[in-house]
């Protein structure tokens, strides 16, 4: 019998979590929490199904990474790769799934919800907010992101980007080597080079 | 056990055993067989090809050719190995990749890099063991487009360790590699 299709929502803080329809399970990166407040018109749609920590409460300069009070209030279970003083977490299984997909390149926290989300056998991987576009994302973190996404295609996962993130995507947005065609009338709308003839 | 080295041509292509089938990618053919005078080996060391992977048309750097298509059919003729080429290419003698087969298998046109077409094509073709020589990916020294290469190359290997693939880098690469050397947000 064929497993039913699971479908989740994988969101982080880019530019295209605005894109987010909410149309099913969603799992919240970090501070995607605050999306709520932070991206017009998302109060009534927005949902959070499972909210994914992976940083310590503390960043080294003595500063909180985290609102407890305001994830508290979340009410969907907080799946954390540490401990974390005052907030109820749930560990994130690290080791087990280490183990079971025989890998640690773990580059940033999607590629630890990526992994979590083939643990639990979703079929359909949906990204919005997760661009890779800052810097430390585009030379530290996307080659893990696309690594875990290789293996979910590998799998047989419908995955899908939302348009405007980096992820998945080339340079020229061609294959590599293959030929780039440019349209001309993005570059001169009005037939300038040719004189103005059609 | 079906295995395959791909052969880039970084200064540790030199570590390379030449104990399997060995497919190298654009110009690593001249290091190849001329491995003791590019490295200073002993004169008795050797290498060979199976395959050589050309994924461009003519590039132009400094306004010179960078492949001589007549020195590659030489080559190739004079070496027994097989020239994969992307495109049909009137003066290379060489088989064109398949790749729509590719396409069609894996659904994913995602390709960054040379490898990451060697790497589908070895999967495609049921290798289980893919070892890396002359291959680092480093950013340092190099173009920026080494790090755009990387990416597709992660991407391709996640496809490969899905099907249970055996990788073996070469310890000079960056590929698989966090900036920490352990699994990200471990470092406290």
């Amino acid at each position: 019998m064929p497993l039913m299709d699971k479908e989740v929502i994988i969101l982080g803080t880019g530019p295209t979590a605005v894109q987010c329809p909410y149309d099913c399970e969603v799992w919240g990166v970090n501070g995607a929490y605050q999306l709520k407040y932070k991206v017009p018109n998302t109060k009534d749609k927005f949902r959070m199904d499972k909210l994914f920590l992976t940083h310590t409460l503390f960043r080294e300069e003595g500063l909180m990474n985290f609102d407890v009070e305001a994830m508290t209030e979340l009410g969907c279970p907080i799946i954390s790769l540490h401990k974390i003083r005052w907030l109820k977490t749930y560990p994130y299984p690290y080791r087990r799934i280490a183990e079971k997909f025989k890998t640690e390149f773990f580059t940033s926290s999607i590629g630890y919800m990526l992994a979590y989300a083939l643990d639990k056998q979703y079929t359909k991987l949906r990204l919005y907010g997760i661009d890779m576009i800052t810097r430390q994302e585009y030379l530290l973190e996307k080659g893990g992101v696309e690594f875990w996404l290789g293996y979910a295609m590998g799998l047989g996962c419908e995955v899908f980007v939302a348009p405007g993130s980096a992820v998945l995507v080339t340079q020229t947005g061609k294959p590599y080597a293959q030929k780039i065609e440019y349209d001309l009338k993005m570059v001169d709308p009005y037939n300038l080079l040719k004189g103005g003839k059609k | 056990m079906k295995e395959v080295i791909l052969l880039g041509t970084a200064r540790c292509l030199i570590d390379c055993p030449f104990d399997c089938e060995v497919w190298g990618v654009n110009g690593v053919y001249k290091l190849v067989y001329n491995l003791p005078f590019y490295f200073q080996l002993p004169s008795d060391t050797v290498g060979f090809l199976n395959k050589l992977f050309i994924m461009h048309k003519q590039v132009y750097i400094k306004g010179k050719p960078a492949f001589d298509w007549d020195e590659i059919n030489e080559y190739s003729e004079k070496h027994r190995f097989e020239v994969i080429s992307l495109h049909k290419i009137p003066e290379l003698k060489s088989t064109i990749y398949p790749w729509v087969d590719i396409l069609n298998e894996f659904n994913s046109d995602y390709h960054t890099s040379s490898f990451d077409y060697m790497i589908a094509l070895a999967i495609y073709e049921g290798y289980k063991r893919i070892r890396f020589y002359g291959v680092e990916f480093s950013s340092l020294n190099k173009p920026p487009d080494c790090l755009h290469e990387r990416l597709g190359a992660e991407y391709w290997i996640g496809r490969a360790h899905e099907r249970g693939i055996e990788i073996i880098l070469n310890p000079e690469s960056t590929l698989l590699t966090t900036t920490t050397g352990r699994p990200y947000a471990f470092d406290g």
